[in-house]
């Protein structure tokens, strides 16, 4: 196999087969709708014409995904220290990538990649520029080699902040001897040594058997399955009403439960067969995700696996990470079951939106304590130490129980008397006064924040309770903010920016937080350390 | 939970950031503000008026919409005017701070070396008054960013400067560590450069004492 990058390279031979196929999948996907809309508006047109048309249109397709395959070109320069990409068919595009620049390579396969055999190297580069640089096809051997060309710049500038890290801690096991000589290691022995089989073989940090997924399928992500699920359920019935509507029948099945109401039986076989297709597409969902999920040391950094369908690969370096967070909920900790997440620095620094950016999280969906830890101690390079509470106000809750509970029962009420019919209804405040009650005074209860000497937790949440974890070092601005009617109580709030998101501590007393903030701006100003 | 106790006694002896004295803005911004508000309610009268006679046919009470017209106006006038005197900035030796807010009162700081880069914008009204305003942009997105606006043009630049200074001190630092690493993968090279950053990060980590912290920030006069 060519593992030599400075000249111009192309993609994969077979990479034809694979551009020519995401092209149909994506025109597909585009033009699906109004073809059939054609079609069954001007039921004139002849089938023959209909296949010519889709033919001379696979036809054009194909001609226009080899084309792009043969523009499309890649290579290292060495000198300059930057890989560029050139393609383009009639307006040639040069992609400049410096070296020092590159955050993250993934090396990912969807299923189409998987039937030819090829991967894609996807480059994440650290500029606000959202030119991505994606090579469709390339073999395995050439990618692995690639990346560890591409990260090799970023990775020695990051073994500079390991051994700074290690010099602080010297107390931990990272002595600065042994450091230096595994850096000896890494740069003498260069890349080659990583690219020995034999590290394939070294044991997982952690690695999910179908059991775990199994057990993760049943407890997680219960949120985003119920959406999908009620999208899906509206889908149907508005597809039933046109339906019925269309074809004139008299009895529509859904309307007509609708308006005599479900007897009591039928709701409850209705609400477990809702409950079995939400748990049902949660192990589904999972298993597609996380199938075979692995998570390997590997020198400085953690290799991560995953997919049944789509396999991912992605490399993830400690220092890159701003907030770490893990999260449990009730069955998860009777099951001894936590939710890692990793988040990375974002680089949205000009005029970008604010959303959170997930695409940098990196989820690990299931692991124990002793695992989590493990992990944990190997980001950080020692466990994050839980310090000294901090405690919300109880008035935390006045204005959440006004917003939630108080002004939703009024507009209720005046609702109520404006329309007589709704009368009958007016006890449904009861239940929900008491449970959004008791998920607000839960949501109380967890807001805490703990404070060590280098970490900063946040735990937070109300089912599924969470833990986020930050350095110091790592914030970026640190925002103070006080209603004017707290100033006598001396209760203010707490927002921590970081590259990664925010962090708010709501209600605490005003003066711990200024000393809080005065120790970390200490931290972060006299401190030589990076956030990335 | 004992360390952080222990470290309470340094706390009361660091830098505070909630007793600094800020800087107000600039007197001038307050006739920028008030040609802002004027066109606002220009724009916003159109709008009322297109409304009123959009709905003629409905016989709407002119009074009505002149009253809030001008209570607007007036709530407009009085919150920024209160709001202008809330706002003040500080600068001191290693972080920026912003203070801002009538209702809940806001304060942000940011240290130096968090500062991606930083942009001078000047409105057409600001630059009649010879104001500009000064944006701080971190890597922690669009919240993560602090505008001082109503700078003195002057100072405003001699901020920008300085600031950038700093950054780009900040920067060549890095990339000296950078380009130290690069030649360090000639092995010749890389036992005496590695003993040179060890000790460099050695003595870097080492905190410094707090309070002499404290006596120089306040020998430079914050």
């Amino acid at each position: 196999m060519e593992t030599n990058f400075s000249e111009p390279k192309r993609q994969s031979a077979v990479g034809v087969v694979v551009m020519f196929l995401s092209n149909l999948q994506g025109s597909i996907r585009v033009l699906i709708f109004p073809i059939i809309l054609l079609v069954v508006r001007s039921k004139s047109i002849s089938a023959g014409y209909l296949l010519s048309g889709i033919l001379a249109f696979l036809i054009i397709l194909a001609i226009y995904s080899y084309l792009s395959y043969l523009k499309f070109t890649f290579f290292l320069d060495e000198e300059k220290q930057e890989f560029v990409i050139q393609k383009g068919i009639l307006n040639r595009e040069n992609l400049i990538i410096r070296l020092d620049k590159i955050q993250q390579v993934n090396i990912n396969q969807s299923l189409i990649q998987r039937i030819v055999g090829v991967y894609s190297l996807e480059i994440d580069t650290a500029g606000s520029d959202k030119k991505e640089a994606h090579i469709k096809a390339i073999d395995h051997q050439a990618a692995t080699i690639l990346r560890e060309k591409l990260l090799s710049r970023t990775f020695q500038a990051d073994l500079a902040n390991a051994e700074a890290t290690s010099a602080d801690y010297a107390g931990t096991d990272h002595g600065s001897t042994d450091l230096a000589s595994t850096e000896k290691n890494y740069t003498t022995g260069g890349f080659a040594s990583q690219t020995n089989p034999g590290r394939q073989h070294s044991s997982p940090l952690l690695k999910l058997s179908s059991s775990s997924l199994f057990k993760i399928g049943l407890t997680s992500n219960y949120g985003a399955s119920i959406a999908l699920l009620t999208g899906f359920i509206f889908a149907i019935i508005e597809a039933t009403k046109n339906y019925t509507e269309a074809f004139k029948l008299e009895h529509n099945p859904i309307s007509q439960l609708s308006t005599k109401g479900l007897g009591l039986l039928s709701l409850c076989v209705f609400l477990i067969i809702a409950l079995l297709i939400v748990l049902g597409t949660n192990l589904i969902r999972t298993f597609i995700k996380y199938f075979d999920f692995e998570i390997r040391k590997e020198k400085n950094f953690l290799s991560i696996h995953s997919g049944l369908f789509d396999k991912k690969h992605t490399l993830l370096k400690p220092a890159r990470v701003q907030i770490s967070s893990y999260s449990q909920n009730y069955f998860q900790k009777k099951l001894n079951l936590i939710n890692l997440r990793f988040k990375q620095a974002a680089f949205s620094t000009a005029a970008d939106t604010d959303k959170d950016d997930k695409k940098h999280d990196i989820e690990v969906p299931g692991c124990d304590e002793r695992e989590k830890n493990e992990i944990l101690k190997m980001i950080y390079n020692r466990l994050p130490v839980q310090g000294t509470a901090f405690i919300p106000n109880y008035r935390f809750l006045f204005l959440t129980v006004m917003l939630r509970i108080v002004i939703p029962g009024l507009i209720f009420l005046a609702i109520a008397a404006l329309l007589p019919s709704l009368q009958r209804y007016l006890w449904l405040i009861i239940p929900y006064t008491i449970l959004v009650g008791t998920a607000l005074y839960f949501e109380y209860a967890h807001h805490r924040l703990y404070v060590s000497e280098d970490f900063i937790i946040k735990k937070s949440g109300i089912w599924d309770i969470e833990y986020q974890t930050l350095e110091a070092h790592k914030i970026q601005k640190i925002t103070t903010k006080q209603y004017f009617w707290h100033k006598k109580a001396d209760i203010g709030h707490l927002i921590l920016h970081t590259a990664a998101g925010t962090l708010h501590f709501k209600y605490g007393k005003y003066a711990d937080i200024h000393h809080m903030v005065n120790y970390w701006l200490y931290k972060v100003e006299s401190g030589k350390k990076d956030w990335m | 939970m004992q360390d952080f106790t222990n470290e309470n006694l340094d706390l009361s002896l660091l830098p505070k950031h909630e007793t600094v004295a800020l800087n107000e803005l600039n007197k001038k911004y307050w006739k920028v503000i008030l040609m802002n508000i004027a066109v606002f309610m220009l724009i916003f009268g159109l709008a009322a008026y297109l409304l009123f006679s959009l709905l003629k046919a409905t016989r709407p009470e002119p009074y009505i919409f002149i009253g809030g017209y001008l209570l607007t106006g007036i709530l407009l006038v009085v919150f920024y005017a209160i709001s202008i005197r809330k706002r003040g900035y500080a600068i001191r030796e290693k972080d920026l701070i912003y203070k801002s807010g009538i209702i809940s009162i806001t304060t942000s700081v940011v240290p130096f070396s968090r500062i991606q880069h930083i942009t001078l914008n000047e409105g057409v009204f600001s630059r009649m008054f010879n104001l500009a305003a000064l944006h701080i942009y971190t890597a922690g997105g669009i919240s993560g960013n602090i505008v001082i606006p109503g700078l003195d043009i002057e100072l405003a630049r001699a901020i920008k400067e300085e600031l950038s200074k700093q950054v780009s001190q900040q920067e060549s630092k890095d990339n000296e560590n950078l380009n130290q690493n690069t030649t360090a993968q000639k092995p010749a090279n890389t036992q005496e450069y590695k003993s040179g950053t060890a000790q460099e990060h050695k003595s870097g980590s080492t905190p410094t004492n707090p309070a002499s912290n404290e006596l120089t920030r306040d020998a430079d006069g914050n």
